[in-house]
């Protein structure tokens, strides 16, 4: 079994759907054939299969394991079974956490502490409290070699 | 960074969201402040307009965007949302459910209503001692909002609180889209706008009756 810093969220359990067990994924990963039928995911840290899997309302996810596990409980995969991403615009999450922020002109902000997800754009949150759109005219690069991404002046507070 | 213009209460009202599209600088950010679609006569063809700008869009959750999701509750008497509902696929509805309450750029926050929720009433004659505490906390100089449909620039406790107005549906005297560029207050005239039903001052007293207290 890989340990923990070789698997990467792509979601948590849900509210109940069904009377079966199934349920709806929360922060679901698009990644496609994340949780196709067969697919192993980390719940809970314990691996588990993927028996049936849907779309819901709102294209949500809608999966059963083969075993209960709790809501809220984290759902996972190992990070060699993602695919390369192509789009040099493409990132997974677990590859901007940690990467130190800068504005253009040099002022360091913090560290991308989190990724929020929402339907429109997603936000980085940093580790010193500042929130920043992931949306082209505020984020100008994303250095992954370099470990940093730089952010146009205007979207961190100036003080 | 290149301006930003607030476009907020939209109410589905397509005529207006073009007019006022027409007149935003092809570089802004637009901050779209909540309540796209909900009431208007094009609620799903003013949101795929909205979404087809991409990134340019800061997106955030109005009370009337939220009470379209099923079970929510809020201001909206039932059976009004019923037809925008309809109009609407539930991947639009998520997605409008699913916006942030708020967004900050630089040291400005934007928000619906208020800093703290999508209902909260208050206008430009609100006394300032009984929405105080909506703001004394607020770690910003700028506060954003809309909700009341009603522009207006004022400072409360030390901070400069604008409304954007309404795009598509103003309880203003002058007809047209209400909306700020770099929280300028600006208006634009369309083709087919017409006055509101209830007046300025109606609407004045409306939001003086129900607004919001410590």
């Amino acid at each position: 079994m890989p340990s923990e810093p070789d698997r990467v969220a792509v979601g948590r359990v849900g509210k109940p759907h069904g009377l079966d067990g199934g349920f709806f994924v929360e922060g679901a990963s698009e990644r496609e054939g994340v949780y196709a039928e067969g697919a192993t995911l980390y719940a809970g840290g314990e691996p588990a299969t993927v028996v049936a899997s849907r779309r819901g309302s709102g294209g949500r996810p809608v999966i059963r394991l083969d075993r209960d596990v709790e809501r809220g409980a984290e759902l996972a995969v190992e990070r060699t079974t993602l695919p390369s991403l192509t789009d040099e615009d493409e990132f997974y999450v677990f590859q901007l956490v940690g990467l130190s922020v800068e504005e253009e002109g040099g002022r360091q902000l913090g560290r991308v502490r989190e990724v929020l997800e929402y339907p429109g754009n997603d936000v980085l949150e940093l580790d010193s409290g500042a929130s920043l759109p992931l949306v082209e005219a505020c984020v100008r690069q994303v250095d992954l070699a370099g470990g940093r991404i730089v952010v146009a002046v205007g979207f961190a507070d100036p003080d | 960074m290149a301006s930003v213009a607030t476009l907020y209460d939209i109410h589905g009202n397509l005529a207006a969201l073009e007019a006022v599209l027409a007149e935003v600088p092809d570089d802004s950010t637009i901050v779209v402040g909540g309540d796209v679609v909900a009431g208007g006569p094009q609620p799903s063809e003013t949101l795929e307009r909205l979404r087809a700008l991409g990134d340019r869009v800061l997106w955030l959750r109005g009370n009337a965007d939220r009470e379209l999701y099923p079970g929510e509750p809020g201001l909206a008497p039932p059976g009004l949302l019923d037809e925008t509902r309809a109009a609407l696929t539930e991947e639009q509805i998520e997605f409008l459910y699913r916006n942030p309450p708020t967004v900050t750029i630089g040291r400005t926050l934007y928000c619906h209503a208020s800093p703290r929720n999508d209902l909260d009433i208050f206008t430009e004659r609100t006394p300032e001692e009984q929405i105080a505490f909506l703001f004394a906390n607020v770690d910003a100089d700028v506060v954003v909002c809309g909700h009341t449909h009603l522009q207006f620039d004022r400072t409360i406790a030390g901070r400069r609180v604008v409304n954007s107005g309404s795009v598509g549906a103003p309880y203003e005297g002058p007809p047209g889209a209400y909306w700020t560029l770099d929280l300028e207050p600006r208006r634009t005239g369309y083709a087919g706008m017409q006055e509101p039903e209830t007046s300025r001052e109606e609407w004045l007293d409306f939001c003086d009756a129900h607004a919001v207290r410590a």
